[in-house]
Protein backbone atom coordinates (compact mmCIF):
# COMPACT_ATOMS: atom_id res chain seq x y z
CA UNK A 1 0.00 0.00 0.00
CA UNK A 2 1.35 3.80 -0.47
CA UNK A 3 1.79 5.98 2.15
CA UNK A 4 0.37 9.21 1.45
CA UNK A 5 3.89 11.23 0.51
CA UNK A 6 4.10 8.12 -1.79
CA UNK A 7 0.81 8.00 -3.50
CA UNK A 8 1.39 11.76 -4.10
CA UNK A 9 4.68 11.15 -5.99
CA UNK A 10 3.36 8.68 -7.72
CA UNK A 11 0.55 10.50 -8.95
CA UNK A 12 3.30 13.05 -10.11
CA UNK A 13 5.16 10.57 -11.67
CA UNK A 14 2.08 9.20 -13.81
CA UNK A 15 0.99 12.90 -14.86
CA UNK A 16 4.71 13.26 -16.24
CA UNK A 17 4.22 9.34 -17.77
CA UNK A 18 1.22 10.91 -19.43
CA UNK A 19 2.11 13.91 -20.50
CA UNK A 20 5.55 12.30 -22.09
CA UNK A 21 3.46 10.48 -24.19
CA UNK A 22 1.19 13.19 -24.62
CA UNK A 23 -2.36 11.24 -24.07
CA UNK A 24 -5.24 13.18 -24.48
CA UNK A 25 -9.29 13.12 -24.10
CA UNK A 26 -8.95 10.80 -27.75
CA UNK A 27 -8.55 7.76 -28.44
CA UNK A 28 -6.00 7.92 -31.50
CA UNK A 29 -5.15 11.80 -31.90
CA UNK A 30 -2.35 13.11 -29.74
CA UNK A 31 -3.22 16.41 -27.30
CA UNK A 32 -0.91 18.13 -30.35
CA UNK A 33 -2.94 16.46 -32.78
CA UNK A 34 -6.14 17.56 -31.62
CA UNK A 35 -5.20 21.03 -31.70
CA UNK A 36 -3.90 21.25 -35.29
CA UNK A 37 -6.78 19.18 -36.35
CA UNK A 38 -9.42 21.74 -34.68
CA UNK A 39 -7.88 24.83 -36.36
CA UNK A 40 -8.10 23.02 -39.78
CA UNK A 41 -11.73 21.97 -39.54
CA UNK A 42 -12.81 25.21 -37.82
CA UNK A 43 -11.59 27.07 -41.05
CA UNK A 44 -13.33 24.31 -43.03
CA UNK A 45 -16.62 25.28 -40.30
CA UNK A 46 -16.35 28.33 -38.34
CA UNK A 47 -18.79 29.04 -35.66
CA UNK A 48 -21.44 31.72 -36.38
CA UNK A 49 -24.85 31.71 -35.36
CA UNK A 50 -24.18 28.05 -34.89
CA UNK A 51 -21.16 26.12 -33.49
CA UNK A 52 -17.87 25.39 -35.86
CA UNK A 53 -16.80 21.73 -36.40
CA UNK A 54 -14.90 21.49 -33.38
CA UNK A 55 -17.56 23.19 -31.03
CA UNK A 56 -19.93 20.78 -32.85
CA UNK A 57 -17.61 17.26 -31.89
CA UNK A 58 -16.33 17.17 -34.95
CA UNK A 59 -13.02 15.72 -33.47
CA UNK A 60 -14.88 13.34 -31.31
CA UNK A 61 -16.23 12.20 -34.10
CA UNK A 62 -12.97 11.69 -36.50
CA UNK A 63 -11.12 10.62 -33.20
CA UNK A 64 -13.59 7.43 -33.00
CA UNK A 65 -13.51 6.32 -36.55
CA UNK A 66 -9.74 6.52 -36.61
CA UNK A 67 -10.37 3.38 -34.41
CA UNK A 68 -12.92 2.09 -36.27
CA UNK A 69 -13.96 2.40 -39.68
CA UNK A 70 -11.19 4.97 -40.70
CA UNK A 71 -7.80 2.67 -39.24
CA UNK A 72 -6.86 2.85 -43.01
CA UNK A 73 -6.40 6.42 -42.92
CA UNK A 74 -4.29 6.61 -39.31
CA UNK A 75 -1.19 7.49 -41.63
CA UNK A 76 -2.52 10.05 -43.79
CA UNK A 77 -3.38 11.90 -40.42
CA UNK A 78 -0.59 11.86 -38.84
CA UNK A 79 1.40 12.16 -41.76
CA UNK A 80 -1.03 15.19 -42.91
CA UNK A 81 -1.13 17.01 -39.28
CA UNK A 82 2.38 16.81 -39.30
CA UNK A 83 2.61 19.13 -42.64
CA UNK A 84 0.07 21.38 -41.28
CA UNK A 85 1.99 22.32 -38.61
CA UNK A 86 5.39 22.26 -40.27
CA UNK A 87 3.72 24.24 -42.62
CA UNK A 88 2.56 26.88 -40.13
CA UNK A 89 6.14 27.23 -38.33
CA UNK A 90 7.57 28.06 -41.44
CA UNK A 91 5.86 30.53 -42.29
CA UNK A 92 4.54 32.18 -39.07
CA UNK A 93 7.10 30.65 -36.65
CA UNK A 94 4.22 28.91 -34.52
CA UNK A 95 2.08 25.71 -34.39
CA UNK A 96 -1.02 26.06 -36.49
CA UNK A 97 -3.36 25.99 -33.18
CA UNK A 98 -1.30 29.14 -31.89
CA UNK A 99 -1.55 30.92 -35.52
CA UNK A 100 -4.39 33.66 -36.05
CA UNK A 101 -7.64 32.72 -38.15
CA UNK A 102 -6.06 34.73 -40.81
CA UNK A 103 -3.18 32.94 -40.49
CA UNK A 104 -5.05 29.68 -39.96
CA UNK A 105 -6.92 30.00 -43.29
CA UNK A 106 -4.16 30.69 -45.42
CA UNK A 107 -2.68 27.70 -43.85
CA UNK A 108 -5.64 25.81 -44.65
CA UNK A 109 -5.38 27.07 -48.27
CA UNK A 110 -1.50 26.07 -48.64
CA UNK A 111 -2.44 22.62 -47.30
CA UNK A 112 -5.29 21.93 -49.70
CA UNK A 113 -2.78 23.17 -52.41
CA UNK A 114 0.17 20.69 -51.34
CA UNK A 115 -1.79 17.65 -49.98
CA UNK A 116 -5.21 17.60 -51.89
CA UNK A 117 -6.06 13.92 -50.64
CA UNK A 118 -5.13 14.70 -46.96
CA UNK A 119 -7.45 17.75 -47.11
CA UNK A 120 -10.16 16.63 -49.10
CA UNK A 121 -10.25 13.47 -46.36
CA UNK A 122 -10.50 16.20 -43.67
CA UNK A 123 -12.72 18.44 -45.51
CA UNK A 124 -15.07 15.20 -46.12
CA UNK A 125 -14.60 13.75 -42.32
CA UNK A 126 -15.69 16.95 -41.18
CA UNK A 127 -18.81 17.74 -43.10
CA UNK A 128 -19.47 13.89 -42.15
CA UNK A 129 -19.01 14.61 -38.14
CA UNK A 130 -20.92 18.03 -38.78
CA UNK A 131 -23.59 16.63 -40.76
CA UNK A 132 -24.50 13.03 -39.89
CA UNK A 133 -26.06 10.74 -37.04
CA UNK A 134 -24.97 12.26 -33.38
CA UNK A 135 -24.55 8.53 -32.37
CA UNK A 136 -21.40 8.71 -34.12
CA UNK A 137 -20.17 11.20 -31.96
CA UNK A 138 -20.79 14.81 -34.15
CA UNK A 139 -23.02 16.66 -34.85
CA UNK A 140 -23.71 17.89 -30.61
CA UNK A 141 -27.20 18.23 -29.45
CA UNK A 142 -28.03 17.65 -33.35
CA UNK A 143 -26.64 21.36 -34.01
CA UNK A 144 -26.47 21.05 -37.91
CA UNK A 145 -30.36 19.66 -38.02
CA UNK A 146 -31.32 22.42 -35.76
CA UNK A 147 -29.22 24.89 -38.04
CA UNK A 148 -31.72 23.10 -41.18
CA UNK A 149 -34.93 22.99 -39.51
CA UNK A 150 -35.00 19.05 -39.23
CA UNK A 151 -36.21 17.07 -36.35
CA UNK A 152 -34.35 15.35 -33.84
CA UNK A 153 -35.43 12.75 -33.09
CA UNK A 154 -35.73 12.26 -36.95
CA UNK A 155 -39.13 10.45 -37.01
CA UNK A 156 -40.99 12.76 -39.11
CA UNK A 157 -42.22 11.78 -42.62
CA UNK A 158 -41.39 13.75 -45.26
CA UNK A 159 -45.03 14.82 -46.54
CA UNK A 160 -45.52 16.66 -43.53
CA UNK A 161 -42.67 19.45 -44.07
CA UNK A 162 -43.70 22.55 -45.66
CA UNK A 163 -41.15 23.86 -48.53
CA UNK A 164 -42.92 26.43 -49.60
CA UNK A 165 -42.56 28.39 -46.52
CA UNK A 166 -39.11 30.18 -44.77
CA UNK A 167 -36.66 27.78 -44.75
CA UNK A 168 -36.45 25.22 -41.69
CA UNK A 169 -40.30 26.53 -40.73
CA UNK A 170 -42.11 23.61 -39.73
CA UNK A 171 -46.71 23.33 -39.92
CA UNK B 1 -25.36 -33.78 -42.34
CA UNK B 2 -28.80 -35.32 -43.39
CA UNK B 3 -29.21 -35.36 -47.53
CA UNK B 4 -32.49 -33.11 -48.17
CA UNK B 5 -34.08 -32.66 -51.45
CA UNK B 6 -32.27 -29.22 -51.77
CA UNK B 7 -30.43 -26.96 -51.11
CA UNK B 8 -30.90 -22.65 -51.65
CA UNK B 9 -27.53 -20.77 -51.75
CA UNK B 10 -28.53 -17.30 -51.10
CA UNK B 11 -31.81 -15.48 -48.65
CA UNK B 12 -32.28 -12.95 -50.96
CA UNK B 13 -35.05 -12.11 -53.50
CA UNK B 14 -34.91 -15.04 -55.66
CA UNK B 15 -33.52 -17.75 -53.10
CA UNK B 16 -36.47 -16.71 -50.66
CA UNK B 17 -39.06 -17.57 -53.70
CA UNK B 18 -37.30 -20.30 -54.49
CA UNK B 19 -37.05 -21.94 -50.92
CA UNK B 20 -40.81 -20.86 -51.13
CA UNK B 21 -42.12 -22.88 -53.96
CA UNK B 22 -40.12 -26.10 -52.99
CA UNK B 23 -40.89 -26.29 -49.35
CA UNK B 24 -44.62 -26.18 -49.98
CA UNK B 25 -44.34 -28.60 -53.04
CA UNK B 26 -43.29 -30.99 -50.28
CA UNK B 27 -39.57 -30.75 -50.70
CA UNK B 28 -37.11 -30.78 -48.26
CA UNK B 29 -34.65 -27.44 -48.03
CA UNK B 30 -31.67 -26.22 -46.62
CA UNK B 31 -31.73 -22.21 -47.10
CA UNK B 32 -27.96 -21.30 -46.90
CA UNK B 33 -27.39 -17.33 -46.23
CA UNK B 34 -24.30 -15.82 -45.21
CA UNK B 35 -25.33 -13.02 -43.84
CA UNK B 36 -27.50 -12.41 -40.03
CA UNK B 37 -31.34 -11.92 -39.70
CA UNK B 38 -31.86 -8.82 -38.57
CA UNK B 39 -34.91 -6.94 -36.86
CA UNK B 40 -36.59 -3.97 -36.67
CA UNK B 41 -34.27 -2.92 -33.94
CA UNK B 42 -31.33 -2.69 -36.52
CA UNK B 43 -33.76 -0.42 -38.36
CA UNK B 44 -31.38 2.61 -37.22
CA UNK B 45 -32.26 5.87 -38.64
CA UNK B 46 -28.47 6.76 -39.88
CA UNK B 47 -27.29 8.76 -42.51
CA UNK B 48 -24.03 7.31 -42.34
CA UNK B 49 -23.71 3.61 -42.00
CA UNK B 50 -26.98 2.31 -44.17
CA UNK B 51 -27.38 0.08 -47.23
CA UNK B 52 -26.58 3.35 -49.52
CA UNK B 53 -24.44 5.60 -48.27
CA UNK B 54 -21.89 3.25 -46.72
CA UNK B 55 -19.37 6.05 -45.05
CA UNK B 56 -19.20 3.73 -42.76
CA UNK B 57 -19.91 0.55 -43.60
CA UNK B 58 -23.10 -1.26 -45.03
CA UNK B 59 -25.23 -1.72 -42.30
CA UNK B 60 -26.64 -5.04 -43.85
CA UNK B 61 -23.36 -6.21 -44.61
CA UNK B 62 -20.73 -7.36 -45.93
CA UNK B 63 -18.68 -5.97 -43.46
CA UNK B 64 -15.43 -3.85 -44.85
CA UNK B 65 -13.13 -6.41 -42.60
CA UNK B 66 -12.73 -10.07 -44.48
CA UNK B 67 -14.77 -9.45 -47.82
CA UNK B 68 -12.73 -8.04 -50.65
CA UNK B 69 -13.42 -8.48 -53.98
CA UNK B 70 -11.26 -8.32 -57.32
CA UNK B 71 -12.24 -7.27 -60.67
CA UNK B 72 -10.57 -7.20 -63.46
CA UNK B 73 -10.77 -3.63 -65.78
CA UNK B 74 -10.87 -3.78 -69.86
CA UNK B 75 -7.29 -3.28 -69.99
CA UNK B 76 -6.71 -6.48 -68.03
CA UNK B 77 -5.20 -4.69 -64.48
CA UNK B 78 -6.95 -6.18 -61.19
CA UNK B 79 -8.30 -3.98 -58.71
CA UNK B 80 -9.42 -4.71 -55.05
CA UNK B 81 -12.50 -2.97 -53.39
CA UNK B 82 -14.32 -3.21 -50.43
CA UNK B 83 -17.49 -3.56 -49.50
CA UNK B 84 -18.78 -0.03 -48.43
CA UNK B 85 -16.94 1.36 -51.84
CA UNK B 86 -18.63 1.92 -55.17
CA UNK B 87 -16.70 -0.30 -57.70
CA UNK B 88 -17.77 -3.38 -55.25
CA UNK B 89 -21.09 -2.98 -56.68
CA UNK B 90 -22.50 -4.53 -52.95
CA UNK B 91 -25.85 -5.46 -52.19
CA UNK B 92 -26.25 -6.68 -48.88
CA UNK B 93 -25.62 -9.92 -47.12
CA UNK B 94 -28.69 -10.68 -44.96
CA UNK B 95 -31.61 -12.36 -45.00
CA UNK B 96 -34.06 -10.87 -47.58
CA UNK B 97 -30.67 -9.73 -49.41
CA UNK B 98 -30.76 -5.99 -51.08
CA UNK B 99 -34.85 -6.72 -50.77
CA UNK B 100 -35.01 -5.71 -46.90
CA UNK B 101 -33.43 -1.77 -47.35
CA UNK B 102 -33.92 -1.68 -51.03
CA UNK B 103 -36.48 1.50 -52.21
CA UNK B 104 -38.86 -1.19 -53.35
CA UNK B 105 -39.70 0.26 -56.76
CA UNK B 106 -40.68 -3.49 -58.46
CA UNK B 107 -41.16 -2.72 -62.47
CA UNK B 108 -42.26 -5.20 -64.72
CA UNK B 109 -40.09 -5.24 -67.99
CA UNK B 110 -41.84 -3.64 -71.32
CA UNK B 111 -42.55 -6.28 -73.74
CA UNK B 112 -40.01 -4.75 -76.17
CA UNK B 113 -37.46 -5.04 -73.16
CA UNK B 114 -37.13 -8.88 -73.83
CA UNK B 115 -36.39 -8.10 -77.35
CA UNK B 116 -33.62 -5.94 -77.04
CA UNK B 117 -31.44 -6.95 -79.65
CA UNK B 118 -34.13 -7.77 -82.44
CA UNK B 119 -35.56 -4.29 -81.53
CA UNK B 120 -32.74 -1.60 -81.53
CA UNK B 121 -29.96 -3.91 -82.79
CA UNK B 122 -26.82 -4.72 -81.16
CA UNK B 123 -23.88 -1.70 -80.54
CA UNK B 124 -20.95 -2.85 -81.51
CA UNK B 125 -19.39 -5.17 -79.89
CA UNK B 126 -21.75 -5.43 -77.09
CA UNK B 127 -22.91 -9.18 -76.47
CA UNK B 128 -26.73 -7.72 -76.08
CA UNK B 129 -28.47 -10.52 -77.08
CA UNK B 130 -33.14 -11.37 -76.84
CA UNK B 131 -34.09 -13.06 -73.72
CA UNK B 132 -35.01 -16.58 -74.47
CA UNK B 133 -38.64 -16.02 -72.77
CA UNK B 134 -41.12 -13.66 -73.66
CA UNK B 135 -43.13 -10.93 -71.78
CA UNK B 136 -46.18 -12.93 -72.92
CA UNK B 137 -44.90 -16.41 -70.79
CA UNK B 138 -43.94 -14.07 -67.98
CA UNK B 139 -47.21 -12.29 -67.46
CA UNK B 140 -48.41 -15.21 -65.42
CA UNK B 141 -45.58 -14.74 -63.46
CA UNK B 142 -45.30 -11.06 -62.67
CA UNK B 143 -48.83 -11.09 -61.58
CA UNK B 144 -48.37 -14.29 -58.81
CA UNK B 145 -45.35 -12.50 -57.35
CA UNK B 146 -46.89 -8.59 -57.46
CA UNK B 147 -49.84 -10.55 -55.41
CA UNK B 148 -47.79 -12.56 -53.35
CA UNK B 149 -44.75 -9.94 -52.51
CA UNK B 150 -47.38 -7.01 -52.23
CA UNK B 151 -47.24 -4.36 -54.55
CA UNK B 152 -49.14 -0.69 -54.72
CA UNK B 153 -49.19 1.77 -57.59
CA UNK B 154 -51.24 2.44 -60.49
CA UNK B 155 -50.15 1.46 -64.21
CA UNK B 156 -53.29 3.13 -65.84
CA UNK B 157 -51.66 6.59 -66.33
CA UNK B 158 -49.06 4.72 -69.17
CA UNK B 159 -49.45 3.65 -72.34
CA UNK B 160 -46.56 1.75 -72.28
CA UNK B 161 -47.32 -1.04 -70.19
CA UNK B 162 -47.35 -4.54 -71.50
CA UNK B 163 -51.07 -6.51 -71.39
CA UNK B 164 -51.88 -7.32 -67.59
CA UNK B 165 -54.64 -9.93 -66.17
CA UNK B 166 -55.62 -7.51 -63.41
CA UNK B 167 -55.00 -4.46 -61.45
CA UNK B 168 -52.22 -4.24 -58.51
CA UNK B 169 -53.20 -5.42 -55.43
CA UNK B 170 -52.69 -2.01 -53.84
CA UNK B 171 -53.64 1.24 -54.49
CA UNK B 172 -50.86 3.81 -55.05
CA UNK B 173 -49.14 5.70 -52.34
CA UNK B 174 -50.59 9.38 -51.18
CA UNK B 175 -49.07 11.64 -53.74
CA UNK B 176 -46.51 13.67 -51.90
CA UNK B 177 -45.32 17.58 -52.58
CA UNK B 178 -43.35 17.21 -55.30
CA UNK B 179 -45.91 14.83 -57.00
CA UNK B 180 -48.17 17.93 -56.94
CA UNK B 181 -45.72 20.09 -58.72
CA UNK B 182 -44.48 17.34 -60.82
CA UNK B 183 -47.24 15.51 -62.41
CA UNK B 184 -49.47 18.81 -63.96
CA UNK B 185 -46.23 19.71 -65.37
CA UNK B 186 -44.76 16.65 -67.08
CA UNK B 187 -48.33 16.38 -68.44
CA UNK B 188 -48.71 20.17 -69.72
CA UNK B 189 -45.12 18.65 -71.50
CA UNK B 190 -47.16 15.68 -73.20
CA UNK B 191 -45.36 12.75 -70.57
CA UNK B 192 -47.51 10.27 -69.41
CA UNK B 193 -46.83 10.54 -65.47
CA UNK B 194 -48.21 7.51 -63.51
CA UNK B 195 -48.19 5.95 -59.70
CA UNK B 196 -45.06 3.66 -59.91
CA UNK B 197 -45.18 0.31 -58.81
CA UNK B 198 -43.73 0.08 -55.26
CA UNK B 199 -43.16 -3.44 -53.14
CA UNK B 200 -44.66 -1.07 -50.25
CA UNK B 201 -47.84 -1.61 -48.48
CA UNK B 202 -50.49 1.40 -49.29
CA UNK B 203 -52.95 -0.18 -46.76
CA UNK B 204 -52.77 -3.01 -44.70
CA UNK B 205 -51.48 -6.21 -46.81
CA UNK B 206 -50.35 -9.51 -46.17
CA UNK B 207 -50.89 -9.11 -42.15
CA UNK B 208 -48.96 -6.10 -42.08
CA UNK B 209 -49.66 -2.16 -41.88
CA UNK B 210 -48.65 0.23 -44.42
CA UNK B 211 -46.37 3.28 -45.22
CA UNK B 212 -45.84 5.56 -42.54
CA UNK B 213 -44.09 7.86 -44.90
CA UNK B 214 -41.01 8.68 -43.25
CA UNK B 215 -37.83 9.38 -44.93
CA UNK B 216 -35.57 7.02 -44.25
CA UNK B 217 -36.41 4.07 -47.01
CA UNK B 218 -34.26 3.54 -49.66
CA UNK B 219 -31.06 1.57 -48.37
CA UNK B 220 -32.71 1.33 -44.49
CA UNK B 221 -35.19 -1.55 -43.29
CA UNK B 222 -38.41 -0.52 -42.57
CA UNK B 223 -39.10 -0.37 -39.01
CA UNK B 224 -43.19 -0.51 -39.34
CA UNK B 225 -42.53 -3.66 -41.66
CA UNK B 226 -44.34 -2.22 -44.51
CA UNK B 227 -41.81 -2.57 -47.18
CA UNK B 228 -41.81 -6.08 -48.89
CA UNK B 229 -39.14 -8.56 -49.33
CA UNK B 230 -37.92 -12.08 -48.86
CA UNK B 231 -37.73 -12.17 -45.31
CA UNK B 232 -41.25 -10.78 -44.28
CA UNK B 233 -43.30 -12.11 -47.58
CA UNK B 234 -42.07 -15.82 -49.29
CA UNK B 235 -40.01 -16.66 -46.36
CA UNK B 236 -42.18 -16.86 -43.85
CA UNK B 237 -44.56 -19.01 -46.09
CA UNK B 238 -41.17 -21.41 -46.66
CA UNK B 239 -40.36 -21.38 -42.63
CA UNK B 240 -43.83 -22.58 -41.80
CA UNK B 241 -44.01 -25.38 -44.03
CA UNK B 242 -41.62 -27.15 -41.58
CA UNK B 243 -40.18 -28.32 -44.99
CA UNK B 244 -37.63 -25.29 -45.08
CA UNK B 245 -34.60 -24.81 -42.81
CA UNK B 246 -32.64 -21.56 -42.88
CA UNK B 247 -29.51 -21.52 -41.30
CA UNK B 248 -27.54 -17.76 -41.40
CA UNK B 249 -24.14 -17.17 -41.29
CA UNK B 250 -23.42 -19.75 -43.40
CA UNK B 251 -21.08 -19.12 -46.44
CA UNK B 252 -21.07 -21.45 -49.00
CA UNK B 253 -17.61 -22.08 -50.76
CA UNK B 254 -17.67 -24.66 -53.15
CA UNK B 255 -20.03 -26.32 -54.63
CA UNK B 256 -19.58 -30.37 -54.52
CA UNK B 257 -19.89 -32.43 -57.42
CA UNK B 258 -19.59 -36.39 -58.01
CA UNK B 259 -17.72 -38.55 -60.15
CA UNK B 260 -19.70 -37.83 -63.24
CA UNK B 261 -19.85 -34.25 -62.56
CA UNK B 262 -23.11 -33.85 -61.18
CA UNK B 263 -23.80 -31.71 -58.13
CA UNK B 264 -24.17 -33.03 -55.09
CA UNK B 265 -24.23 -30.34 -51.92
CA UNK B 266 -21.80 -27.93 -51.21
CA UNK B 267 -19.47 -27.47 -48.99
CA UNK B 268 -20.21 -23.83 -46.35
CA UNK B 269 -18.32 -22.12 -43.82
CA UNK B 270 -20.38 -21.78 -40.55
CA UNK B 271 -21.48 -19.10 -38.14
CA UNK B 272 -18.61 -20.52 -35.69
CA UNK B 273 -16.05 -21.04 -38.79
CA UNK B 274 -16.27 -24.19 -39.01
CA UNK B 275 -16.36 -25.90 -42.60
CA UNK B 276 -18.79 -28.07 -43.40
CA UNK B 277 -20.49 -29.67 -45.82
CA UNK B 278 -24.80 -30.90 -47.08
CA UNK B 279 -25.21 -32.66 -49.25
CA UNK B 280 -28.68 -32.64 -51.64
CA UNK B 281 -30.38 -33.92 -54.87
CA UNK B 282 -30.73 -30.50 -56.27
CA UNK B 283 -28.54 -27.07 -55.52
CA UNK B 284 -29.93 -23.55 -56.19
CA UNK B 285 -27.15 -21.09 -57.02
CA UNK B 286 -29.37 -17.61 -55.77
CA UNK B 287 -26.12 -15.57 -54.00
CA UNK B 288 -26.82 -12.84 -56.56
CA UNK B 289 -24.26 -11.67 -59.66
CA UNK B 290 -21.25 -11.39 -58.80
CA UNK B 291 -21.30 -14.23 -55.82
CA UNK B 292 -22.61 -17.16 -57.59
CA UNK B 293 -20.51 -16.28 -60.39
CA UNK B 294 -17.68 -15.85 -57.92
CA UNK B 295 -19.04 -19.28 -56.14
CA UNK B 296 -19.48 -21.36 -59.36
CA UNK B 297 -15.60 -19.98 -60.66
CA UNK B 298 -14.48 -21.75 -57.43
CA UNK B 299 -15.93 -24.89 -57.65
CA UNK B 300 -13.49 -26.56 -60.03
CA UNK B 301 -13.41 -30.44 -60.08
CA UNK B 302 -11.29 -32.68 -63.05
CA UNK B 303 -14.51 -32.56 -64.78
CA UNK B 304 -15.54 -28.80 -64.24
CA UNK B 305 -11.69 -27.76 -64.44
CA UNK B 306 -12.84 -23.74 -65.15
CA UNK B 307 -15.45 -23.81 -62.78
CA UNK B 308 -19.18 -25.15 -62.73
CA UNK B 309 -21.07 -24.16 -65.98
CA UNK B 310 -18.01 -22.49 -67.23
CA UNK B 311 -16.97 -24.40 -70.85
CA UNK B 312 -17.39 -21.50 -72.59
CA UNK B 313 -15.71 -18.97 -70.40
CA UNK B 314 -18.81 -17.42 -69.46
CA UNK B 315 -19.21 -17.13 -65.94
CA UNK B 316 -18.67 -13.84 -64.90
CA UNK B 317 -18.50 -11.67 -67.67
CA UNK B 318 -20.79 -9.60 -69.25
CA UNK B 319 -21.65 -8.54 -65.07
CA UNK B 320 -23.39 -5.37 -64.83
CA UNK B 321 -23.87 -3.05 -61.86
CA UNK B 322 -26.52 -1.22 -60.63
CA UNK B 323 -26.52 2.07 -62.56
CA UNK B 324 -28.38 4.65 -61.60
CA UNK B 325 -29.43 7.61 -63.83
CA UNK B 326 -30.66 10.87 -62.38
CA UNK B 327 -31.85 14.32 -63.53
CA UNK B 328 -31.93 17.24 -61.11
CA UNK B 329 -33.75 20.28 -61.24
Amino acid sequence: MFNRREFIAASALASAALAACRHSQYAFLTEKDSATLAALCDQIIPADDFPSASQAGVLTYIDRQLTRHYRRHQQAYRDGLMQANLLSRNRFDVDLADASQQQQFEIATNLEQQNRPFFDLVRSHTMQGYYGSPRHGGNRDAASWRMLGLDEPPVRGRAQYDFTAASGSKP
Amino acid sequence: MKRVNAIVIGAGAAGGIVAKELSTAGLSVVLLERGKWYTAHDCRKDDLRNQRTTLLGNAFGPDDDGNPRVWVDEKGSAHTSLPSEGAYQNNAACVGGGTLSYGAQAWRYMPQDFRMRSTYGAPEGSSLEDWPVSYDDLEPFYDKAEYEIGISGDYSGTPFKGPRRRDLPMPPLAPNREFGILEPAAKRLGLHPFHLPMARNSVPYNGRGPCMRCRWCCGFACEVDAKNGSQNTVLPVALATGNCELRTECMVTEILTDDRGRALGVSYVDADKRRREQLADIVIVSGCATESARLLLNSKSRLHPHGLGNRYDQVGRHLQGHHYTGAVG
